[in-house]
């Protein structure tokens, strides 16, 4: 049986289909962003978080037109950077009746916590990432894990869960704001 | 205490609202008089969110790192230069 040391491979963006989104997308965001007066920074960030929303957001529910998902988001998170500098953005109905992914709306910044769990933990919260998030099933978590089989991959993550909640039990002792 | 992983993969499907109406309502019950049982679905609760958090950190640093690479794609300059003209 694998050890939690033989997990392998953390999350994963698919290459192919960010190349086939940035060709597509990248460009109508960039001429957005800078008629906007945004930089290429901010259009870069911009792509980026909101092909992540997408790439989270089709792992639920089936997105006809990711291109127009995409832009929409791009939208929203521009609308909400640049709220401050008295640029006007308008949205269309798609577009407002989108709503931003918790994780991507907020400005997250590794806690201490969370950064001590990717030093002590790395390859465990890759794995449960993995299972929470990215949609897959958990036979391709195997695969991508290099474990033999969907069970040793299921085995894995309750070791590894085990050992991430006993990280946070002890800093929840010692720490009110241990989420901080 | 440690927590069976049975009683973690009830959390879990609490967590991911997939009990039935009667196992909500037992385990609402339970988490009214269990004291450890709260304090187990805080940490899971926590443990999710940190989780999250890792992931999309993660992602953003693989979109950066590949949004570096297509962009200084040699198959892809004629692109470059239209969105460099984009920010003069």
């Amino acid at each position: 049986m694998e050890t939690i040391n033989a997990v392998l491979q953390p999350v994963q963006l698919d290459e192919s289909l960010y190349a086939a989104l940035y060709d597509e997308v990248f460009p109508i965001l960039a001429s957005i962003i800078s008629r906007q007066g945004g930089t290429r920074t901010d259009a870069e960030d911009i792509f980026q978080d909101a092909l992540i929303a997408y790439i989270e957001m089709q792992s639920k529910a089936s997105i006809d037109h990711p291109a127009k998902y995409i832009v929409g988001i791009a939208k929203h998170l521009w609308v909400r950077k640049s709220r401050r500098n008295g640029m006007f953005l308008k949205l269309d109905d798609y577009e407002q009746s989108l709503t931003l992914p918790e994780e991507i709306a907020s400005e997250i910044q590794p806690s201490i916590l969370l950064r001590f769990l990717q030093r002590a933990g790395s390859k465990c919260m890759d794995l449960l990432s993995d299972f929470y998030f990215a949609g897959i099933t958990v036979t391709e978590i195997a695969i991508n894990h290099g474990f033999s089989g969907a069970h040793s991959a299921s085995v894995q993550k309750n070791k590894c869960l085990e050992k991430v909640r006993s990280m946070v039990k002890e800093k929840q002792l010692h720490h009110e704001d241990f989420m901080g | 205490m440690k927590t069976s992983w049975d009683e973690l993969a009830l959390i879990e499907r609490y967590l991911d609202g997939e009990l039935s109406t009667t196992e909500l309502t037992v385990f609402e019950n339970r988490l009214d008089k269990e004291p450890l049982l709260k304090a187990d679905v805080k940490v899971q609760t926590a443990v999710r969110t940190l989780v999250k958090r890792h992931y999309v950190l993660k992602m953003r640093s693989q979109a950066k790192e590949l949004h570096a690479h297509l962009y200084n794609d040699p198959a892809r300059r004629s692109m470059r230069q239209a969105i460099e003209a984009l920010f003069k």
